[in-house]
């Protein structure tokens, strides 16, 4: 009876031996190539505050983003009209690239250290600002951000 | 205790097993070598131990993942046509007498195989032959492999699928006319 009861056994685990083999190539065929980003996710997510703010527009064109907005002065600041969120597992270094000098974008809410590059830990957020100081009022600012 | 047949799948398997992952990762690599792909080779892919290659991008993975996988068909196609010919032309139930006799002058006579012996490797082979294909069958659905590749596949497993069987069939012919 024992005897019975090993063979039954010892052939089951045969079996699943002979299947795990020939199943190996094939599984290893269908998980050895990859493409990056595939299963990544998104660096970065932004969430407009822009509706808030009269006569301000926010769009996006693949990874070029444009605000549009009429000033009341010459010299004008408008905070947080962008909060910048880190979905990721990991601490990630992120930066404005903005080349107009006259509508300055920035980390944060203090115009006395207007930061362009910032560490933003996982799961966090942190706002973007706007410094305008051109002379016509209707304005419209272009700019990217980059990931490290 | 394990039956006799099992064991002797499980033996036979294990070459072609590793056979066929070699293809499949040397198509990959020298697909992208040829083509000038960037990747990067990490670890945790299959069975999370096993590295995996990560493309740049998606046509440069389409492209490659082509090549390996006929690579990989090729290969388990080889494997097979030369068990068909050794079922065809070396088989001891049927192999002529001016073949053994050249074999006998050689020294190769253990080249002749035994009908149980054959028909473990040939059922391995096509057991691969027939996953490869599947595979390519799957894969082409889901948009990566092109429809030619998997259809020369079909056409290549159906056709030695055929000839084994015929192999097959002369041996049992054989076996009742003794």
């Amino acid at each position: 009876m024992k005897h019975h009861l090993a063979t039954i056994v010892y052939n089951l685990l045969a079996v699943f031996f002979l299947v795990s083999l020939i199943a190996a190539p094939i599984y290893f065929a269908k998980n050895f190539a990859q493409v990056a980003g595939v299963k990544s996710e998104s660096p970065y997510l932004l969430v407009s505050q822009t509706e808030k703010f009269p006569s301000m527009t926010f769009s996006q064109s693949q990874n070029t983003y444009t605000i549009t907005l009429t000033k009341q002065v010459p010299s004008q600041a408008y905070l947080s009209i962008i909060i910048v969120n880190n979905p990721t597992s990991e601490t990630k270094t992120y930066t404005i690239k903005n080349q107009s000098t006259e509508n300055k974008l920035f980390f944060g809410e203090n115009l006395n250290n207007q930061l362009i590059k910032i560490n933003i830990p996982s799961q966090s957020s942190t706002p973007i600002s706007l410094l305008s100081q051109s002379a016509t009022d209707a304005q419209s600012v272009t700019f990217q951000i980059q990931t490290n | 205790m394990v039956a006799k047949s099992l064991a002797k799948l499980i033996d036979e398997a294990i070459i072609p097993a590793v056979i066929l992952i070699i293809a499949k990762m040397a198509g990959l690599l020298v697909s992208a070598y040829f083509f000038n792909f960037k990747y990067e080779v990490v670890f945790g892919g299959a069975f999370n131990v096993l590295p995996k290659v990560v493309f740049a991008n998606l046509p440069n993975y389409v492209i490659a993942e082509n090549y390996s996988n006929l690579a990989m068909f090729l290969t388990a196609a080889a494997g097979t046509l030369i068990v068909l010919m050794r079922a065809h032309f070396l088989h001891e139930t049927h192999v002529t007498p001016q073949t053994q006799q050249k074999l006998a002058s050689l020294n190769l006579e253990n080249l002749i195989l035994s009908s149980f012996h054959l028909y473990h490797i040939a059922t391995i082979w096509l057991i691969f032959l027939w996953l490869s294909t599947g595979f390519l069958i799957a894969s082409t659905i889901s948009g990566v492999t092109y429809p030619q590749i998997t259809v020369i596949a079909l056409i290549v497993a159906a056709n030695f699928t055929w000839i084994f069987a015929m192999d097959v069939q002369k041996e049992m012919e054989i076996t009742r006319w003794n």
